[in-house]
C-alpha cells in the first residue's frame, strides 16, 4: 500500500515535470532560435558539458559557501538583533527605522554601493546578510513578544534558572518564528546571492558564469547554469530546515507536539 | 507566615485591594472566598509576587511556594511527565505525583489531554515541587466528581502540616480548610473570617 502511494506520487511528480518540458519544448519550438529560447535539449547538452569539468562542481561549491556563510552569520545576527531591540526600548526604537531601510531599499542599490566598498568576493556574503537578518530579526522579535505570559509567570513561581528559561520556555516559543524564518530566506538568500555575483563577478562563481554567459550570448549555458541555481537552492532549503529540526531535537530546544510552521 | 501590611493593589487604573492588613500564620489551610471579581486571584498572585502592588508589603517566611492556577498553564512542547520534572528536577518524584493524579498519561503532550487531564497534570507539577506554602486559584473546577475527590484527597494528603490558601467558591472544598475569610467589599481592605462548617459562608 505504501509502495503503491509512493509510486504514485512519483508518477505524479514526473507528469508535471514531463508536462512542463513539453510546454518549454513547444515554446522553443515555435520561437525557433537556440539564442532566445534554447530547447530543453540543448540546455541538458550544455549542462552535461559544464557537469564533466572540475570548474563546474569548484564554482557551484564556492557559491554555495559563500551564500550558506551569508546564511549562518545573517541567522547568528539577525536573532541577536532581535533579542537586543526586544531587551531594550532604546535600542529597539534607534535600530528599527534601520530594518526598515534595508526591507525598502533594492538589492540591486546595495550590490551597487556595497561594489563601491567591498572586495568582489565578500560582497555576495554581504547582500545575502542583509536579505536574511531583517527577516530573521523581525520573525524572531515577533516570536520573542508572543512569548506565553502565562508560561513566563510559571517560570516565575517554579523559580526556573536563567538557562532553564531560555531552554525551556524562550527558545521553544521562538523556535517556531525562527524556523519560518529560515524557510522564507534560504531561498531569497541563495538569489540574492547569485545576484550580487553577477554584478561583482567574484572568481569562481555561478553568477560570473550567468554573466560570461549572457555576454557571449550562450543561452543554453545560462539557461543551464539557471538550472543549477534552482536545483541547489531546492537541496539548500530542504537540508538546512532538515538539519535544524534535528539538531533542535537532539538539544531538546524544537517543540514536539504542537505544529512548527508560523507565517 | 505572611503578614500582608496595608497592601494596595491597581489594575488599569481601578483599585482592586486597598490598604488591606493581614497574616496568614504557618501550617494553616485557610480557604477564601468573596464574589467572582473582587480580588481573590489578585491577592493570590500578590503574594506569589506575579501582581505588582503599588503600595504597601507582603512579607513570607517562604522560600519557594506552589502555586495551582485556574488554567493548567502546560510548556505544549514538553510531555506530562517533562512538565513536572521540569520544576522538581527529580524524575522518580515526578512520576509518584503524576501516577497518582493521572495513571498513563506520562508521555502525553497537553493538547492529547482534555481540560481536566492538564489540570491534574498542574497539581501534579506543584505538589511535586514540595514547597512549604500552596496556593491553591480553583484547582479543582472543570474535574467529574469521581477524579475530583481523589484528586482532593490527594491535595489534602499534601497539604498537612503546610501553609496553603485556596480560593474557591464550592462550599465543599472550602469546608476542608481551617478557617475560611471572606473578601466582602470592592475594593478589598479586610478579610473577614467565616465559621468554619457554615453552609452558606454568607
Amino acid at each position: 500500500m505504501k509502495i503503491k502511494r509512493l509510486l504514485l506520487s512519483l508518477f505524479k511528480v514526473l507528469g508535471i515535470i514531463a508536462f512542463w518540458l513539453a510546454i518549454w519544448a513547444l515554446v522553443s519550438f515555435r520561437v525557433n532560435s537556440e539564442l532566445l529560447f534554447p530547447s530543453p535539449l540543448s540546455v541538458l547538452k550544455a549542462l552535461g558539458t559544464l557537469a564533466i569539468t572540475s570548474e563546474f562542481w569548484l564554482t557551484s561549491l564556492y557559491s554555495l559557501v559563500r551564500v550558506i556563510l551569508g546564511i549562518l552569520v545573517s541567522l547568528l545576527l539577525g536573532a541577536a538583533l532581535a533579542v537586543i531591540t526586544e531587551k531594550s526600548r532604546i535600542l529597539n526604537s534607534l535600530l528599527s527605522p534601520m530594518l526598515n531601510v534595508i526591507k525598502a531599499t533594492p538589492v540591486a542599490s546595495f550590490i551597487i554601493l556595497a561594489l563601491l566598498w567591498l572586495n568582489r568576493d565578500t560582497l555576495p556574503l554581504f547582500i545575502t546578510a542583509l536579505i536574511v537578518v531583517p527577516i530573521v530579526w523581525s520573525n524572531v522579535s515577533e516570536g520573542i513578544r508572543s512569548v506565553d505570559h502565562n508560561l513566563v509567570e510559571v517560570a516565575k513561581i517554579y523559580k526556573f534558572s536563567a538557562k532553564s528559561k531560555l531552554t525551556k520556555l524562550y527558545v521553544p516559543s521562538v523556535a517556531p518564528f525562527f524556523m519560518a524564518a529560515c524557510r522564507s530566506s534560504l531561498g531569497m538568500a541563495w538569489k540574492a546571492g547569485i545576484s550580487a555575483e553577477v554584478l561583482s563577478t567574484p572568481n569562481n562563481a555561478i553568477g560570473t558564469e550567468l554573466y560570461f554567459a549572457k555576454t557571449y550570448l550562450e543561452t543554453p549555458s545560462l539557461f543551464a547554469w539557471t538550472a543549477v541555481v534552482i536545483i541547489l537552492s531546492v537541496i539548500i532549503e530542504k537540508l538546512f530546515v532538515f538539519v535544524l529540526e534535528k539538531v533542535g531535537d537532539k538539544l531538546h530546544i524544537i517543540p514536539r507536539g504542537v505544529n512548527n510552521d508560523k507565517n | 507566615m505572611i503578614k500582608i501590611d496595608k497592601l494596595s493593589v491597581k489594575f488599569q487604573n481601578q483599585v482592586i485591594i486597598d490598604d488591606l492588613s493581614f497574616t496568614f500564620e504557618q501550617g494553616i489551610f485557610y480557604g477564601l472566598t468573596g464574589a467572582s471579581g473582587i480580588g481573590k486571584t489578585t491577592l493570590l498572585g500578590a503574594i506569589a509576587g506575579l501582581v505588582p502592588t503599588s503600595h504597601g508589603a507582603i512579607s513570607s517566611d517562604f522560600q519557594k511556594l506552589g502555586y495551582i492556577f485556574q488554567d493548567a498553564r502546560l510548556f505544549p512542547w514538553m510531555t506530562a511527565l517533562e512538565n513536572v520534572e521540569c520544576v522538581c528536577h527529580d524524575i522518580k518524584k515526578a512520576e509518584y505525583y503524576l501516577n497518582k493524579l493521572l495513571p498513563n498519561a506520562a508521555n502525553k503532550f497537553p493538547h492529547e489531554l482534555s481540560g481536566g487531564m492538564k489540570q491534574r497534570v498542574s497539581i501534579a507539577r506543584a505538589l511535586s515541587y514540595d514547597a512549604p506554602l500552596l496556593l491553591l486559584d480553583e484547582p479543582f473546577k472543570g474535574l467529574d466528581e469521581e477524579t475530583k475527590q481523589f484528586t482532593v484527597d490527594a491535595v489534602m494528603e499534601f497539604i498537612k502540616g503546610r501553609t496553603a490558601i485556596l480560593v474557591s467558591h464550592d462550599y465543599g472544598e472550602l469546608a476542608l480548610c481551617d478557617k475560611i475569610l471572606k473578601m466582602e467589599r470592592s475594593p478589598v481592605s479586610s478579610l473577614t473570617e467565616v465559621k468554619s462548617g457554615s453552609t452558606s459562608f454568607e
